[in-house]
């Protein structure tokens, strides 16, 4: 079942980055419904510019690889445009490979094809739920 | 003039080496140079003189070794520096004219023997550098094979993970039937399906010898292609026009040729810009068939078209591009009996495909009537 938000909270922004317009519109569904307010780019320069324009969001999802640079290009450059943004923003690799190489990232969700485990990871890096708490939801899977 | 071939070499040595060096760099025309390339031919002068001065009637196990060991590491740096096997033997080649020309110069004469020893070492030097230079080259082209292998499984998995979200939130409820989400499981499939049928093309171009002959016109498989390749054109708002005589066919494999315009067509989107137009136009032109495929990439350095049908080339950082696309369409236009070749426009590309022309078959005629 969806879960709402919980109530008189703001709820929390979460920004997709990803070149493949479905993944942006399976991802906006898929946090939409678990009560975030969801903010999409569809490249690393599109991101960059909207990063530069609103308040910096709960938590960026990032694919590795897109059509205008990669994952890693887009931190370098985001730390140059805001040297501090890191530091309170979560940047999570979303991404089909197996791992990622050790980055400013806060860390990994593997493309797996599962709504219940991808949310669970998900809340884990956002901080609505513990990191046990999320742990145990994917151990559930 | 007598003179051993030892004591002629030690002292036409820069010569020799100079005129070596002239040879090799017109032979490697624009092709990058390095210390240690420069450094490769000197050593194995310095090693034939060092046979040669031991007057021994054949080259030692040891001395056989060193050159092999050094011209070993300079095949090497030929191929870090992308050269070709053809450079590896002329550069051994190029010291033994200079050797020659210069003893000719100076009337020196050599012996039998010496004549003997000077091939030997030119023969372990290219023997050394020819199988270093094979061998890693084999090595890259596994690693290449590799890493376009992860590739396909990569974009595989894409497909397949966007595929499996929206059959959850179908099957679960969260998302009616028919509406966007159904239709991103549909174009998740189709995307699989063209992986599977590029990397079948590519199974196909390698070890099919037939091509499974039909006739057919262009306009079919051109409407059959853009009906896909318009989904992803309306993500990227861009324009797709189809101007295609639709009289105009082939006789030939039908599935060769749209696994060929079908990558022509996916690296026209990919590389075209946002908001952009992409033309495919089919038409006769004397005896072929011309398709072309016309994007708005913004056109390619002229120093780089040549290379673009090389194999896992991709001249711009998308990741969809495996690699190898462009040269399956080329390798499919052609084992189809016709020809592929690209130019620049006026903000884009041009890639056009030439196929000879053929009739439609003419229907039986009925027979008499009884």
């Amino acid at each position: 079942m969806p879960t709402l938000p919980a109530p008189n909270l703001p709820s929390k922004s979460i920004m997709v980055i990803d070149d493949n317009f479905d993944m942006l519109h399976l991802g906006r569904v898929v946090l939409e419904m678990e009560g975030f307010r969801v903010i999409t780019a569809s490249s690393g320069t599109q991101a960059l510019d909207i990063l530069s324009k609103i308040q910096e969001p709960n938590l960026v999802l990032l694919d590795m690889k897109m059509s205008d640079m990669s994952g890693h290009e887009f931190l370098k450059r985001l730390e140059i445009q805001a040297p501090t943004i890191l530091d309170g923003m979560p940047v999570v690799f979303y991404s089909g490979m197996e791992s990622v190489p050790d980055s400013r990232a806060s860390g990994f969700i593997r493309k797996a094809g599962d709504i219940k485990s991808f949310i669970a990871s998900v809340h884990g890096f956002i901080g609505r739920a513990s990191p046990i708490e999320a742990l145990s939801n994917l151990a559930l899977e | 003039m007598s003179m051993s071939l030892y004591q002629f070499l030690l002292d036409k040595r820069d010569q020799i080496i100079s005129a070596s060096e002239e040879r090799t760099v017109a032979l490697a025309a624009l092709r990058p140079n390095s210390t240690q390339l420069r450094s490769g031919l000197p050593i194995f002068f310095d090693q034939l003189v060092d046979v040669l001065k031991k007057q021994l009637s054949s080259v030692g196990t040891q001395d056989e070794c060193e050159i092999s060991d050094s011209a070993g590491a300079h095949g090497k740096e030929l191929l870090r520096l992308g050269y070709t096997l053809t450079h590896v033997v002329h550069s051994y080649g190029a010291m033994c004219q200079a050797i020659t020309e210069v003893a000719s110069q100076t009337k020196a004469t050599v012996t039998a023997l010496e004549f003997h020893l000077l091939n030997r070492c030119l023969d372990i030097a290219i023997a050394g550098a020819v199988t270093e230079f094979e061998s890693l080259r084999s090595l890259e082209n596994k690693n290449r094979e590799v890493v376009h292998l992860g590739a396909i499984a990569h974009e595989l998995r894409n497909a397949l993970n966007r595929a499996r979200i929206s059959f959850q939130m179908l099957s679960k409820g969260i998302v009616g039937l028919g509406g966007s989400t159904s239709k991103v499981l549909e174009r998740s499939l189709d995307d699989m399906d063209v992986l599977i049928n590029r990397s079948l093309s590519e199974v196909r171009l390698r070890v099919d010898s037939e091509i499974n002959e039909e006739y057919f016109t262009i306009i079919e498989i051109v409407s059959q292609l853009v009906v896909t390749a318009e989904i992803e054109a309306g993500h990227r708002q861009q324009t797709i026009t189809v101007e295609v005589d639709p009289e105009i066919g082939v006789i030939t494999d039908r599935h060769l040729i749209i696994g060929a315009i079908g990558n022509l067509l996916q690296n026209a989107l990919k590389f075209t810009k946002l908001k952009g137009n992409i033309w495919i136009v089919g038409k006769r032109v004397g005896d072929e068939i011309a398709i072309e495929v016309r994007d708005q990439c913004g056109g390619i350095p002229p120093s780089k078209i040549g290379g673009l049908f090389k194999p896992f080339v991709q001249q711009d950082t998308d990741r969809s591009g495996l690699g190898l696309g462009l040269l399956i369409s080329k390798q499919a236009i052609e084992k189809c009996g016709g020809t592929l070749s690209v130019h620049n426009s006026a903000n884009g590309c041009v890639f056009t495909a030439k196929l000879p022309a053929r009739e439609a078959p003419s229907e039986p005629k009925p027979g008499p009537v009884v």
